[in-house]
């Protein structure tokens, strides 16, 4: 929950410069009017209200960006009045100065007189420090909905994704071939038989408890994937070839559960299909915040029809968890060429 | 026919005559006044014009002494009076008040008479005159006068070391290549029979504000004018 919450901290959806570009230009047109009065603006208008919007912005943006996150938000209610009167006051006398200070050295040749008087000038400095205050706390509000809708889906996708291998936990062919393979291995009084065991208690324990937080070490995903495979090679053809690379730089985490469907995809459709000389290629490079993992394997036409236009239940899982975890931060392609089957997953950590 | 020639006349009159800048509101406000006692005399202009200068007060409380004259000698004037100001009427110390630093000025050139009230006033050390006119006529009818609004105008009032006095009237040439060009904001009407005169209606706050900007302009010619007089007094001329 901890973890949940941090990430939707660090997902805050605010865009400053758009936020500021609409808020700025709305301002602009709105003073525009006002100042041109009864006739329509001319170009001594547009140059005062640009000059008049550069006085706003620096006691806006103090408001905006350190009062009301500092205080209203904190509920320190006195203090933020405080510093909100005190703020108009002060830019309010510093107005004529700032306005002075653009004029004299651009529009040196305009004479602005008839505009507005002191009073008027607190007028507008009030009622503009509302506005864009209240402007401010709608975004807010809509931005902490859309991450409260964000968080629901989350967690929602993560009670799916624990049904989903709840369901592959206790799926009882799973079990069945699996306890076959340790029988078929403890009858003939292979060594391996022990190794397997712990393979598969292995994959269970990460299945039942590692799936549970939200994120966890690439090493144990990769171990996940290993024990996967060794175990597997146990039931499958014996001349599939299975290739796993891996460059790996430890302190990177990852999402749990998110490779090992992939890779039991390549098994399922890949190995199981009746190949002479099935192979996977599995590639793993994972440093500097980004993680780079490419998963390929040939399959035999007729038994595999279901790879064309494939989107079976464990790819699009990873496709919709992908979307809500790494948002713009991810690349996802299939490639279905020629009996060869691959997925290619880019994910940036740094955006 | 007869009156469409007849104010087409009065426009093009009114067109050729030299222009100064109208205000509807003063160009002083009460905390710039300053009264200069230098002015009050007998002075003449280049083109024999006569100007009597004395201290509006004097005029304004006169009436109340049927027999005072300001008596100029040498160019100064000798009968100045102190009158009580008890007795005035609520109309008249409201007049009083707001006029007692300005001068009451009597223009006569060639057989006419003008009057009018000008206040002192100083703008970052710069001395302005803020010239309204005032009905001196005895016999104006009165259907005209109901019809008549006195404008305030802009004088730039400089003492010389030869003791002249040179006093320049802002034109509204200038003030008019500031609207073409849509340079200033400022209040004010078109006005005129032809649409083609501007008169300010800014408040004096809003006129000094715009005197003070049009002091620090880079214009060279900012004061150049077609209404411009050079004073001396009377005694000095001679």
């Amino acid at each position: 929950m901890k973890e949940i919450n941090t990430f939707l901290a660090r997902s805050n959806s605010h865009n400053s410069i758009v936020f500021n570009s609409i808020l700025w230009s709305c301002s602009f047109v709105i003073l525009l009017f006002l100042f041109s009065g009864n006739s329509s603006p001319t170009k001594i208008d547009y140059i005062y209200t640009s000059s008049f919007i550069f006085t706003l912005i620096i006691p806006i943006s103090f408001n905006l960006y350190l009062l009301i996150p500092k205080f209203l938000k904190k509920e320190k209610y006195i203090l933020f009045f405080l510093f909100f009167i005190a703020n108009i006051l002060l830019f309010v006398q510093l107005n004529t100065w700032l306005f002075n200070l653009v004029v004299n050295n651009f529009f040196s040749d305009y004479f602005f007189i008839s505009y507005h008087n002191s009073l008027e000038i607190y007028f507008i400095f009030f009622i503009f420090f509302i506005l864009t205050a209240l402007i401010k706390l709608a975004e807010d509000w809509i931005s902490f909905n859309h991450l409260e809708n964000k968080y629901l889906k989350i967690k929602n996708q993560q009670i799916e994704n624990q049904l989903y291998y709840l369901k592959g936990q206790i799926n009882p062919h799973f079990l069945f071939n699996s306890l076959n393979v340790l029988y078929a291995l403890a009858i003939e009084e292979k060594k391996e038989v022990t190794s397997a065991i712990i393979q598969l208690s292995d994959i269970l324990r990460y299945v039942i408890y590692d799936v549970n937080t939200v994120k966890i070490p690439i090493q144990k995903e990769i171990e996940l994937l290993k024990n996967y495979i060794e175990f597997e090679k146990n039931r499958h053809v014996q001349n599939s070839k299975i290739n796993f690379d891996s460059q790996v730089d430890d302190a990177l985490e990852i999402y749990p559960m998110l490779l090992l469907p992939l890779l039991e995809n390549s098994f399922k459709h890949g190995l199981k299909s009746g190949l002479k000389n099935p192979y996977i290629n599995l590639k793993i490079n994972a440093k500097n915040e980004k993680i780079e993992f490419s998963i390929s394997n040939n399959f035999k036409e007729i038994t595999n029809h279901n790879y064309k236009g494939y989107k079976g239940i464990g790819l699009k899982n990873v496709q919709e968890n992908l979307a809500l975890i790494y948002p713009q931060k991810h690349q996802f392609l299939i490639e279905n060429n020629k009996n060869v089957f691959s997925v290619v997953l880019t994910i940036d950590l740094k955006k | 026919m007869k009156i469409r020639n007849t104010i087409l006349g009065i426009a093009n009159m009114l067109l050729l005559a030299s222009c100064v800048v109208k205000s509807l509101n003063p160009f002083h406000t009460r905390d710039t006044i300053y009264f200069d006692k230098n002015f009050i005399g007998e002075w003449e202009d280049s083109k024999k014009g006569n100007w009597k200068v004395i201290k509006f007060e004097n005029v304004f409380l006169s009436d109340t002494k049927k027999d005072w004259e300001p008596k100029f000698v040498n160019g100064y004037l000798e009968n100045e009076i102190e009158i009580s100001k008890k007795n005035l009427s609520k109309e008249d110390k409201e007049l009083y008040t707001s006029y007692k630093d300005s001068y009451y000025i009597l223009r006569e050139y060639k057989n006419s008479k003008v009057a009018f009230i000008a206040t002192p006033f100083k703008i970052n050390n710069q001395s302005f005159l803020d010239f309204i006119p005032v009905d001196t006529q005895d016999n104006i009818d009165n259907l005209l006068e109901s019809h008549s609004i006195y404008t305030h105008s802009l004088v730039k009032y400089d003492l010389r070391k030869n003791g002249e006095i040179e006093i320049r009237w802002l034109d509204e040439d200038k003030i008019e290549n500031l609207f073409e060009q849509k340079k200033i904001k400022i209040k004010h009407e078109i006005i005129g029979m032809l649409n083609d005169k501007y008169l300010l209606t800014a408040s004096s706050e809003e006129l000094q504000k715009f005197v003070k900007k049009y002091m620090a302009s880079d214009d060279s010619e900012k004061w150049k004018t077609s209404t411009k007089f050079t004073l001396n007094r009377l005694n000095e001329r001679d």
